[in-house]
Protein backbone atom coordinates (compact mmCIF):
# COMPACT_ATOMS: atom_id res chain seq x y z
CA UNK A 1 0.00 0.00 0.00
CA UNK A 2 1.36 3.44 -0.88
CA UNK A 3 2.31 5.82 1.92
CA UNK A 4 0.09 8.84 2.36
CA UNK A 5 1.72 11.80 4.00
CA UNK A 6 1.30 15.50 4.53
CA UNK A 7 4.33 17.67 5.21
CA UNK A 8 4.51 20.52 7.71
CA UNK A 9 7.34 22.97 7.27
CA UNK A 10 8.07 26.55 8.26
CA UNK A 11 10.05 28.83 10.47
CA UNK A 12 11.46 27.63 13.78
CA UNK A 13 8.96 28.30 16.55
CA UNK A 14 6.00 28.65 14.19
CA UNK A 15 4.30 25.63 15.75
CA UNK A 16 4.86 22.67 13.44
CA UNK A 17 5.18 20.22 16.32
CA UNK A 18 2.07 21.64 18.02
CA UNK A 19 0.07 21.54 14.77
CA UNK A 20 0.93 17.89 14.18
CA UNK A 21 0.10 17.10 17.80
CA UNK A 22 -3.30 18.79 17.40
CA UNK A 23 -4.52 16.32 14.77
CA UNK A 24 -2.37 13.23 15.24
CA UNK A 25 -4.04 10.19 16.81
CA UNK A 26 -0.98 9.53 18.93
CA UNK A 27 1.27 12.08 20.58
CA UNK A 28 3.80 12.92 17.86
CA UNK A 29 7.27 11.46 17.91
CA UNK A 30 9.46 14.50 18.36
CA UNK A 31 13.20 14.74 17.99
CA UNK A 32 14.01 17.89 19.89
CA UNK A 33 17.30 19.22 21.16
CA UNK A 34 18.23 22.27 23.19
CA UNK A 35 18.60 25.38 21.11
CA UNK A 36 22.06 26.84 20.96
CA UNK A 37 21.70 29.61 18.41
CA UNK A 38 19.62 32.76 18.00
CA UNK A 39 16.46 30.81 18.79
CA UNK A 40 17.52 30.53 22.41
CA UNK A 41 15.56 33.72 23.16
CA UNK A 42 12.24 32.25 22.03
CA UNK A 43 12.49 28.48 22.37
CA UNK A 44 14.18 26.13 24.76
CA UNK A 45 14.15 23.18 22.39
CA UNK A 46 13.87 22.86 18.62
CA UNK A 47 13.27 20.01 16.18
CA UNK A 48 16.55 18.71 14.76
CA UNK A 49 15.41 15.78 12.63
CA UNK A 50 11.68 15.64 12.15
CA UNK A 51 8.32 15.28 13.85
CA UNK A 52 6.10 12.37 13.08
CA UNK A 53 2.38 12.00 13.67
CA UNK A 54 -0.21 9.58 12.36
CA UNK A 55 -3.91 9.54 11.54
CA UNK A 56 -5.65 6.17 11.26
CA UNK A 57 -8.69 6.02 9.00
CA UNK A 58 -11.31 3.33 8.31
CA UNK A 59 -9.94 -0.01 7.16
CA UNK A 60 -6.63 0.74 8.85
CA UNK A 61 -5.48 3.26 6.26
CA UNK A 62 -2.82 5.46 7.80
CA UNK A 63 -1.91 9.01 6.93
CA UNK A 64 1.45 10.21 8.17
CA UNK A 65 2.19 13.76 9.22
CA UNK A 66 5.81 14.80 8.90
CA UNK A 67 7.28 17.98 10.31
CA UNK A 68 10.54 19.20 8.86
CA UNK A 69 13.14 20.83 11.05
CA UNK A 70 12.59 24.57 10.73
CA UNK A 71 16.14 25.84 10.75
CA UNK A 72 17.63 26.36 7.32
CA UNK A 73 20.81 24.51 8.24
CA UNK A 74 18.73 21.32 8.21
CA UNK A 75 17.48 21.91 4.69
CA UNK A 76 19.20 18.76 3.43
CA UNK A 77 16.43 16.91 5.31
CA UNK A 78 13.64 18.69 3.47
CA UNK A 79 14.03 16.90 0.13
CA UNK A 80 14.11 13.55 1.87
CA UNK A 81 10.96 14.20 3.89
CA UNK A 82 8.78 15.55 1.05
CA UNK A 83 9.39 12.59 -1.24
CA UNK A 84 5.99 11.05 -2.00
CA UNK A 85 4.11 13.68 0.01
CA UNK A 86 0.52 14.67 -0.83
CA UNK A 87 0.90 18.37 -0.08
CA UNK A 88 2.64 20.98 2.01
CA UNK A 89 1.56 23.11 4.96
CA UNK A 90 3.90 26.06 5.51
CA UNK A 91 3.72 27.65 8.97
CA UNK A 92 5.21 31.10 9.41
CA UNK A 93 5.83 32.92 12.68
CA UNK A 94 4.37 36.36 11.95
CA UNK A 95 6.19 37.99 14.85
CA UNK A 96 9.63 37.48 13.31
CA UNK A 97 11.54 40.34 11.71
CA UNK A 98 10.76 39.47 8.10
CA UNK A 99 8.23 36.69 7.61
CA UNK A 100 7.92 37.47 3.89
CA UNK A 101 11.59 36.66 3.48
CA UNK A 102 10.95 33.52 5.51
CA UNK A 103 8.10 32.62 3.17
CA UNK A 104 10.39 32.95 0.16
CA UNK A 105 12.84 30.46 1.67
CA UNK A 106 10.14 27.79 1.77
CA UNK A 107 8.56 28.72 -1.57
CA UNK A 108 11.99 28.53 -3.22
CA UNK A 109 13.18 25.36 -1.56
CA UNK A 110 9.92 23.50 -2.06
CA UNK A 111 9.05 25.05 -5.45
CA UNK A 112 9.08 21.75 -7.35
CA UNK A 113 6.97 20.00 -4.73
CA UNK A 114 4.49 22.90 -4.54
CA UNK A 115 4.11 22.99 -8.31
CA UNK A 116 3.52 19.27 -8.41
CA UNK A 117 1.12 19.16 -5.47
CA UNK A 118 0.04 22.28 -3.63
CA UNK A 119 0.59 24.24 -0.45
CA UNK A 120 -1.31 26.17 2.16
CA UNK A 121 0.25 28.86 4.34
CA UNK A 122 -0.64 29.20 8.01
CA UNK A 123 0.36 32.44 9.68
CA UNK A 124 0.91 31.96 13.39
CA UNK A 125 1.54 34.28 16.33
CA UNK A 126 -0.40 37.13 14.74
CA UNK A 127 -1.74 37.99 18.18
CA UNK A 128 1.63 38.71 19.79
CA UNK A 129 3.86 41.73 19.52
CA UNK A 130 5.56 41.68 16.18
CA UNK A 131 8.92 42.89 14.92
CA UNK A 132 7.30 44.03 11.66
CA UNK A 133 4.40 46.10 10.36
CA UNK A 134 3.02 43.47 7.99
CA UNK A 135 -0.56 42.30 7.78
CA UNK A 136 -2.28 39.43 6.00
CA UNK A 137 -2.72 41.44 2.83
CA UNK A 138 1.06 41.71 2.46
CA UNK A 139 1.38 37.94 2.22
CA UNK A 140 -1.30 37.80 -0.49
CA UNK A 141 0.29 40.65 -2.43
CA UNK A 142 3.64 38.91 -2.27
CA UNK A 143 2.19 35.62 -3.49
CA UNK A 144 0.37 37.39 -6.33
CA UNK A 145 3.69 38.93 -7.31
CA UNK A 146 5.12 35.43 -7.56
CA UNK A 147 2.12 34.26 -9.60
CA UNK A 148 0.85 32.00 -6.83
CA UNK A 149 -2.73 31.68 -5.57
CA UNK A 150 -2.31 29.83 -2.30
CA UNK A 151 -4.50 30.03 0.81
CA UNK A 152 -3.02 32.21 3.56
CA UNK A 153 -4.77 31.57 6.83
CA UNK A 154 -4.12 33.16 10.22
CA UNK A 155 -3.85 30.15 12.49
CA UNK A 156 -3.58 29.33 16.15
CA UNK A 157 -1.97 25.90 15.98
CA UNK A 158 -3.08 25.12 19.53
CA UNK A 159 -6.65 25.07 18.22
CA UNK A 160 -7.39 21.74 16.51
CA UNK A 161 -10.16 23.26 14.35
CA UNK A 162 -7.75 25.82 12.97
CA UNK A 163 -5.21 23.17 12.04
CA UNK A 164 -8.02 21.19 10.40
CA UNK A 165 -8.94 24.28 8.40
CA UNK A 166 -5.42 24.28 6.97
CA UNK A 167 -5.68 20.62 6.11
CA UNK A 168 -9.14 20.98 4.58
CA UNK A 169 -8.01 23.89 2.40
CA UNK A 170 -5.03 21.89 1.23
CA UNK A 171 -7.20 18.88 0.36
CA UNK A 172 -9.66 21.10 -1.54
CA UNK A 173 -6.76 22.44 -3.56
CA UNK A 174 -5.34 18.99 -4.27
CA UNK A 175 -8.69 17.63 -5.43
CA UNK A 176 -8.50 19.77 -8.58
CA UNK A 177 -4.83 19.10 -9.36
CA UNK B 1 -36.44 12.76 27.59
CA UNK B 2 -35.48 15.11 24.75
CA UNK B 3 -36.82 14.85 21.23
CA UNK B 4 -35.29 15.18 17.81
CA UNK B 5 -37.20 17.33 15.34
CA UNK B 6 -36.45 17.68 11.64
CA UNK B 7 -37.21 20.74 9.54
CA UNK B 8 -36.98 20.47 5.75
CA UNK B 9 -36.72 23.40 3.36
CA UNK B 10 -38.36 23.08 -0.06
CA UNK B 11 -37.67 25.52 -2.91
CA UNK B 12 -36.11 27.77 -0.29
CA UNK B 13 -33.32 30.11 -1.32
CA UNK B 14 -29.95 28.85 -0.08
CA UNK B 15 -29.30 31.98 1.99
CA UNK B 16 -32.65 31.63 3.75
CA UNK B 17 -31.81 27.99 4.42
CA UNK B 18 -28.49 29.00 5.92
CA UNK B 19 -30.18 31.55 8.16
CA UNK B 20 -32.81 29.04 9.31
CA UNK B 21 -30.19 26.43 10.09
CA UNK B 22 -28.32 28.97 12.14
CA UNK B 23 -31.50 29.99 14.00
CA UNK B 24 -32.24 26.36 14.85
CA UNK B 25 -29.06 26.28 16.89
CA UNK B 26 -30.50 29.15 18.93
CA UNK B 27 -33.82 27.32 19.36
CA UNK B 28 -31.91 24.24 20.53
CA UNK B 29 -30.34 26.29 23.27
CA UNK B 30 -33.71 27.77 24.27
CA UNK B 31 -35.75 24.56 24.25
CA UNK B 32 -33.19 21.90 25.12
CA UNK B 33 -34.58 19.79 22.25
CA UNK B 34 -32.50 18.64 19.29
CA UNK B 35 -33.12 19.95 15.81
CA UNK B 36 -31.96 18.79 12.44
CA UNK B 37 -32.22 20.82 9.28
CA UNK B 38 -32.33 18.47 6.34
CA UNK B 39 -34.20 18.16 3.08
CA UNK B 40 -35.73 14.80 3.79
CA UNK B 41 -39.25 13.70 3.20
CA UNK B 42 -39.70 12.36 6.74
CA UNK B 43 -39.37 15.81 8.26
CA UNK B 44 -41.68 17.06 10.98
CA UNK B 45 -42.00 20.53 9.53
CA UNK B 46 -41.67 21.51 5.86
CA UNK B 47 -40.87 25.10 5.04
CA UNK B 48 -41.99 25.74 1.48
CA UNK B 49 -41.27 28.82 -0.55
CA UNK B 50 -44.58 29.32 -2.37
CA UNK B 51 -43.51 32.25 -4.53
CA UNK B 52 -42.63 29.85 -7.35
CA UNK B 53 -45.01 27.56 -9.22
CA UNK B 54 -43.49 24.33 -7.86
CA UNK B 55 -43.47 25.53 -4.28
CA UNK B 56 -47.08 26.65 -4.49
CA UNK B 57 -48.16 23.28 -5.89
CA UNK B 58 -46.23 21.41 -3.23
CA UNK B 59 -47.69 23.52 -0.45
CA UNK B 60 -51.25 23.01 -1.73
CA UNK B 61 -50.77 19.25 -1.84
CA UNK B 62 -49.09 19.10 1.52
CA UNK B 63 -51.85 20.94 3.39
CA UNK B 64 -54.27 18.31 2.16
CA UNK B 65 -52.22 15.49 3.67
CA UNK B 66 -52.83 14.58 7.26
CA UNK B 67 -49.81 12.40 7.90
CA UNK B 68 -47.01 14.39 6.25
CA UNK B 69 -44.84 17.18 7.59
CA UNK B 70 -46.59 20.27 8.90
CA UNK B 71 -46.28 22.79 6.07
CA UNK B 72 -45.11 26.32 6.77
CA UNK B 73 -45.63 28.82 3.96
CA UNK B 74 -42.68 31.05 3.10
CA UNK B 75 -43.62 34.02 0.95
CA UNK B 76 -43.03 37.66 0.13
CA UNK B 77 -46.77 38.21 -0.11
CA UNK B 78 -47.87 39.77 3.17
CA UNK B 79 -51.55 39.13 2.43
CA UNK B 80 -51.10 35.38 1.87
CA UNK B 81 -53.39 33.19 3.97
CA UNK B 82 -51.94 30.20 5.81
CA UNK B 83 -52.09 28.64 9.24
CA UNK B 84 -48.32 28.86 9.61
CA UNK B 85 -46.50 31.40 7.51
CA UNK B 86 -43.21 33.23 7.36
CA UNK B 87 -42.36 36.25 5.31
CA UNK B 88 -39.18 36.90 3.39
CA UNK B 89 -36.79 38.41 4.26
CA UNK B 90 -37.02 36.11 7.26
CA UNK B 91 -36.84 37.74 10.67
CA UNK B 92 -35.21 35.72 13.42
CA UNK B 93 -38.04 36.37 15.89
CA UNK B 94 -40.72 35.34 13.35
CA UNK B 95 -38.94 32.10 12.54
CA UNK B 96 -38.58 31.13 16.18
CA UNK B 97 -42.23 32.09 16.83
CA UNK B 98 -43.59 30.02 13.96
CA UNK B 99 -41.58 26.96 14.98
CA UNK B 100 -42.88 27.26 18.53
CA UNK B 101 -46.46 27.73 17.24
CA UNK B 102 -46.22 24.54 15.19
CA UNK B 103 -44.93 22.58 18.18
CA UNK B 104 -47.67 23.99 20.41
CA UNK B 105 -50.35 22.76 18.04
CA UNK B 106 -48.75 19.45 17.06
CA UNK B 107 -47.37 17.86 20.21
CA UNK B 108 -46.91 14.49 18.46
CA UNK B 109 -44.02 15.73 16.32
CA UNK B 110 -40.42 14.64 16.78
CA UNK B 111 -38.78 11.38 17.73
CA UNK B 112 -37.92 10.76 21.36
CA UNK B 113 -34.25 10.04 21.70
CA UNK B 114 -33.29 6.86 23.51
CA UNK B 115 -36.75 5.24 23.09
CA UNK B 116 -37.49 1.53 23.25
CA UNK B 117 -36.66 -0.65 20.24
CA UNK B 118 -40.31 -1.55 19.57
CA UNK B 119 -41.21 2.11 19.46
CA UNK B 120 -38.38 2.77 17.06
CA UNK B 121 -39.57 0.23 14.55
CA UNK B 122 -43.11 1.63 14.75
CA UNK B 123 -41.74 5.09 14.10
CA UNK B 124 -39.63 3.81 11.23
CA UNK B 125 -42.64 2.15 9.58
CA UNK B 126 -44.57 5.36 9.85
CA UNK B 127 -41.66 7.32 8.48
CA UNK B 128 -41.15 4.95 5.57
CA UNK B 129 -44.76 5.31 4.49
CA UNK B 130 -44.54 9.06 4.81
CA UNK B 131 -41.24 9.10 2.91
CA UNK B 132 -42.71 7.23 -0.05
CA UNK B 133 -45.67 9.61 -0.31
CA UNK B 134 -43.49 12.66 -0.01
CA UNK B 135 -40.86 11.44 -2.46
CA UNK B 136 -43.59 10.83 -5.08
CA UNK B 137 -44.74 14.36 -4.50
CA UNK B 138 -41.24 15.75 -4.96
CA UNK B 139 -40.66 13.70 -8.14
CA UNK B 140 -43.97 14.88 -9.55
CA UNK B 141 -43.05 18.50 -9.00
CA UNK B 142 -39.44 18.35 -10.10
CA UNK B 143 -38.66 19.97 -13.43
CA UNK B 144 -35.44 20.44 -15.41
CA UNK B 145 -33.39 23.48 -14.43
CA UNK B 146 -32.78 26.02 -17.17
CA UNK B 147 -29.44 27.81 -17.19
CA UNK B 148 -30.42 31.46 -17.31
CA UNK B 149 -28.79 34.41 -15.66
CA UNK B 150 -31.09 36.71 -13.81
CA UNK B 151 -30.43 40.40 -13.53
CA UNK B 152 -30.80 42.26 -10.25
CA UNK B 153 -34.34 43.59 -9.84
CA UNK B 154 -33.76 45.45 -6.63
CA UNK B 155 -30.69 47.03 -5.11
CA UNK B 156 -29.38 45.53 -1.94
CA UNK B 157 -26.82 46.37 0.72
CA UNK B 158 -23.91 45.12 -1.35
CA UNK B 159 -24.92 47.32 -4.31
CA UNK B 160 -24.95 50.31 -1.99
CA UNK B 161 -21.60 49.45 -0.41
CA UNK B 162 -19.94 48.94 -3.77
CA UNK B 163 -21.31 52.14 -5.24
CA UNK B 164 -20.14 54.19 -2.28
CA UNK B 165 -16.90 52.44 -1.42
CA UNK B 166 -14.62 55.42 -1.62
CA UNK B 167 -12.37 56.69 1.13
CA UNK B 168 -13.86 60.17 0.67
CA UNK B 169 -17.41 58.98 1.49
CA UNK B 170 -18.43 60.04 4.99
CA UNK B 171 -19.02 57.36 7.62
CA UNK B 172 -22.60 56.10 7.81
CA UNK B 173 -24.98 54.38 10.17
CA UNK B 174 -27.09 51.69 8.49
CA UNK B 175 -30.31 50.60 10.19
CA UNK B 176 -32.84 47.98 9.17
CA UNK B 177 -35.38 46.59 11.63
CA UNK B 178 -33.38 45.42 14.67
CA UNK B 179 -30.05 45.56 12.86
CA UNK B 180 -27.59 48.38 13.10
CA UNK B 181 -24.13 48.70 11.68
CA UNK B 182 -21.62 51.43 11.02
CA UNK B 183 -19.33 51.82 8.04
CA UNK B 184 -16.19 53.94 8.00
CA UNK B 185 -15.02 54.10 4.40
CA UNK B 186 -11.97 56.19 5.27
CA UNK B 187 -10.42 53.37 7.31
CA UNK B 188 -12.21 50.58 5.38
CA UNK B 189 -13.70 49.21 8.58
CA UNK B 190 -17.21 48.33 9.70
CA UNK B 191 -18.60 48.02 13.19
CA UNK B 192 -21.39 45.69 14.15
CA UNK B 193 -22.45 43.79 17.27
CA UNK B 194 -24.08 40.95 15.34
CA UNK B 195 -22.49 37.92 13.79
CA UNK B 196 -22.40 38.37 10.03
CA UNK B 197 -24.76 35.43 9.50
CA UNK B 198 -27.47 37.26 11.41
CA UNK B 199 -27.25 40.15 8.96
CA UNK B 200 -28.82 37.94 6.30
CA UNK B 201 -32.16 39.78 6.60
CA UNK B 202 -30.48 43.13 6.10
CA UNK B 203 -28.38 41.84 3.21
CA UNK B 204 -31.47 40.57 1.36
CA UNK B 205 -33.58 43.68 1.96
CA UNK B 206 -34.35 46.27 -0.71
CA UNK B 207 -31.88 49.07 0.03
CA UNK B 208 -34.74 51.59 -0.33
CA UNK B 209 -36.19 50.21 2.88
CA UNK B 210 -32.91 50.55 4.75
CA UNK B 211 -32.19 53.74 6.69
CA UNK B 212 -28.75 55.18 5.94
CA UNK B 213 -27.59 58.24 7.84
CA UNK B 214 -24.26 60.01 7.79
CA UNK B 215 -22.36 59.68 11.02
CA UNK B 216 -20.63 62.69 12.60
CA UNK B 217 -17.02 62.34 13.75
CA UNK B 218 -18.00 62.25 17.42
CA UNK B 219 -20.59 59.56 16.79
CA UNK B 220 -18.08 57.47 14.87
CA UNK B 221 -15.55 57.78 17.68
CA UNK B 222 -18.15 56.60 20.17
CA UNK B 223 -18.85 53.56 18.01
CA UNK B 224 -15.13 52.81 17.72
CA UNK B 225 -14.80 52.97 21.50
CA UNK B 226 -17.51 50.37 21.97
CA UNK B 227 -17.30 47.96 19.05
CA UNK B 228 -14.28 46.28 17.54
CA UNK B 229 -13.86 47.15 13.87
CA UNK B 230 -13.65 44.53 11.15
CA UNK B 231 -12.40 44.91 7.57
CA UNK B 232 -15.05 46.38 5.27
CA UNK B 233 -14.20 43.82 2.59
CA UNK B 234 -15.46 41.16 5.01
CA UNK B 235 -18.87 42.87 5.10
CA UNK B 236 -18.95 43.34 1.32
CA UNK B 237 -17.95 39.74 0.70
CA UNK B 238 -20.57 38.35 3.08
CA UNK B 239 -23.30 40.76 2.01
CA UNK B 240 -22.97 39.52 -1.57
CA UNK B 241 -23.06 35.86 -0.51
CA UNK B 242 -25.96 36.39 1.89
CA UNK B 243 -27.91 38.90 -0.20
CA UNK B 244 -27.34 37.62 -3.72
CA UNK B 245 -29.85 35.33 -5.32
CA UNK B 246 -28.03 34.12 -8.38
CA UNK B 247 -28.20 37.46 -10.14
CA UNK B 248 -25.12 37.98 -12.25
CA UNK B 249 -23.48 41.40 -12.13
CA UNK B 250 -24.43 43.20 -15.33
CA UNK B 251 -21.01 43.45 -16.93
CA UNK B 252 -20.77 39.65 -17.22
CA UNK B 253 -22.60 37.18 -19.41
CA UNK B 254 -22.76 33.44 -20.03
CA UNK B 255 -19.51 33.51 -22.07
CA UNK B 256 -17.50 35.48 -19.51
CA UNK B 257 -14.44 33.69 -18.18
CA UNK B 258 -13.58 33.79 -14.54
CA UNK B 259 -10.23 33.15 -12.95
CA UNK B 260 -9.56 33.60 -9.27
CA UNK B 261 -6.23 35.31 -8.73
CA UNK B 262 -6.13 34.83 -4.99
CA UNK B 263 -7.51 32.41 -2.49
CA UNK B 264 -10.14 34.07 -0.24
CA UNK B 265 -9.35 33.72 3.43
CA UNK B 266 -11.28 30.63 4.59
CA UNK B 267 -11.93 32.47 7.86
CA UNK B 268 -14.27 34.77 5.92
CA UNK B 269 -16.53 31.76 5.54
CA UNK B 270 -16.14 30.44 9.05
CA UNK B 271 -19.66 31.40 10.12
CA UNK B 272 -21.28 29.61 7.20
CA UNK B 273 -22.48 26.04 7.78
CA UNK B 274 -20.06 23.32 6.70
CA UNK B 275 -21.98 22.29 3.59
CA UNK B 276 -21.83 25.84 2.23
CA UNK B 277 -18.17 26.25 3.19
CA UNK B 278 -17.35 23.07 1.29
CA UNK B 279 -18.99 24.47 -1.82
CA UNK B 280 -17.07 27.74 -1.58
CA UNK B 281 -13.84 25.87 -1.00
CA UNK B 282 -14.46 23.65 -4.02
CA UNK B 283 -15.24 26.72 -6.15
CA UNK B 284 -12.08 28.42 -4.96
CA UNK B 285 -9.89 25.38 -5.59
CA UNK B 286 -11.31 25.01 -9.09
CA UNK B 287 -11.26 28.69 -10.03
CA UNK B 288 -7.63 29.34 -9.04
CA UNK B 289 -6.54 26.70 -11.54
CA UNK B 290 -7.67 28.57 -14.65
CA UNK B 291 -10.42 30.45 -16.48
CA UNK B 292 -13.87 28.96 -16.95
CA UNK B 293 -17.42 30.04 -17.66
CA UNK B 294 -19.99 29.97 -14.89
CA UNK B 295 -21.77 27.00 -16.43
CA UNK B 296 -18.50 25.07 -16.64
CA UNK B 297 -17.57 25.90 -13.06
CA UNK B 298 -20.99 24.71 -11.92
CA UNK B 299 -20.74 21.49 -13.92
CA UNK B 300 -17.24 20.55 -12.83
CA UNK B 301 -17.63 21.36 -9.16
CA UNK B 302 -21.21 20.07 -8.83
CA UNK B 303 -22.21 23.35 -7.22
CA UNK B 304 -25.54 24.80 -8.25
CA UNK B 305 -25.53 27.72 -10.65
CA UNK B 306 -27.02 30.32 -8.28
CA UNK B 307 -24.32 29.62 -5.72
CA UNK B 308 -21.59 29.89 -8.36
CA UNK B 309 -22.97 33.22 -9.54
CA UNK B 310 -23.10 34.64 -6.01
CA UNK B 311 -19.57 33.40 -5.33
CA UNK B 312 -18.28 34.98 -8.55
CA UNK B 313 -20.02 38.26 -7.66
CA UNK B 314 -18.49 38.17 -4.17
CA UNK B 315 -14.99 37.56 -5.53
CA UNK B 316 -15.46 40.36 -8.06
CA UNK B 317 -16.69 42.74 -5.36
CA UNK B 318 -13.53 42.41 -3.29
CA UNK B 319 -11.15 42.39 -6.25
CA UNK B 320 -10.18 38.71 -6.26
CA UNK B 321 -11.17 38.03 -9.86
CA UNK B 322 -8.67 38.30 -12.65
CA UNK B 323 -10.24 40.70 -15.14
CA UNK B 324 -7.72 40.14 -17.91
CA UNK B 325 -9.49 38.77 -20.98
CA UNK B 326 -8.25 35.24 -21.44
CA UNK B 327 -8.95 32.26 -23.56
CA UNK B 328 -10.69 29.45 -21.78
CA UNK B 329 -8.29 27.06 -20.16
CA UNK B 330 -9.45 23.57 -19.69
CA UNK B 331 -9.02 22.78 -16.05
CA UNK B 332 -7.74 19.29 -15.51
CA UNK B 333 -10.45 16.96 -14.39
CA UNK B 334 -9.77 14.31 -11.84
CA UNK B 335 -8.33 11.28 -13.57
CA UNK B 336 -8.90 7.73 -12.33
CA UNK B 337 -5.40 7.62 -10.83
CA UNK B 338 -6.41 10.49 -8.57
CA UNK B 339 -9.57 8.76 -7.40
CA UNK B 340 -7.75 6.86 -4.67
CA UNK B 341 -6.35 10.08 -3.32
CA UNK B 342 -9.67 11.93 -3.43
CA UNK B 343 -11.39 9.06 -1.67
CA UNK B 344 -8.66 9.30 0.97
CA UNK B 345 -9.52 12.97 1.46
CA UNK B 346 -13.17 11.99 1.88
CA UNK B 347 -12.17 9.60 4.66
CA UNK B 348 -10.03 12.22 6.37
CA UNK B 349 -12.92 14.70 6.24
CA UNK B 350 -15.30 12.13 7.70
CA UNK B 351 -12.90 11.34 10.52
CA UNK B 352 -12.58 14.96 11.54
CA UNK B 353 -16.22 15.94 10.94
CA UNK B 354 -15.22 18.18 8.04
CA UNK B 355 -17.81 16.62 5.75
CA UNK B 356 -21.52 17.25 5.80
CA UNK B 357 -24.21 16.01 3.46
CA UNK B 358 -24.20 18.22 0.38
CA UNK B 359 -27.67 19.43 -0.44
Amino acid sequence: MSEFKFIFTGTPGAGKTTAIGAISDQPPVVTDASTTDDLKETKDVTTVAMDFGEITLDEGVKVHLYGTPGQERFRFMWDIIVKGGLGLIILLDHSRANPIEDLDIYLDNFSGFIEETGAVIGITRMDVESLNELDLEDYYTHLEGRGLALPVIPTDVRDRDEVLMLLDSLMAMLEYN
Amino acid sequence: MSKLYVIAPFFVDEKDAVLMEFLLTLIEKQTGENWKFDQISTADIAIIDVDGVEGKAMYNKMIQQTDGPVPVMLTENVSAEAEFKLFTPIRSADFIAVVKAVLAKHDDLGVKEGIEESQVSETQEFDTERAVKASHLIDELSSPVNITFKRPEIKRLYNYLLENNNVATPAVKITYREFELFVDYATQQFYCDHKVMLLSTLCKADINNVVIQSLPVKGLQKVKNNIIGRPLCELIWNSVLLGGSGELIEKFNAESLFHLKRWPNPKLMKEFPKFIRQKYMALTAFMVKGSSTIADISRQTNVQLDTVVDFVNACFSVGYLDMQPEKAQIVKKSVPARKERNSLFGKIRSKFGLREEVR
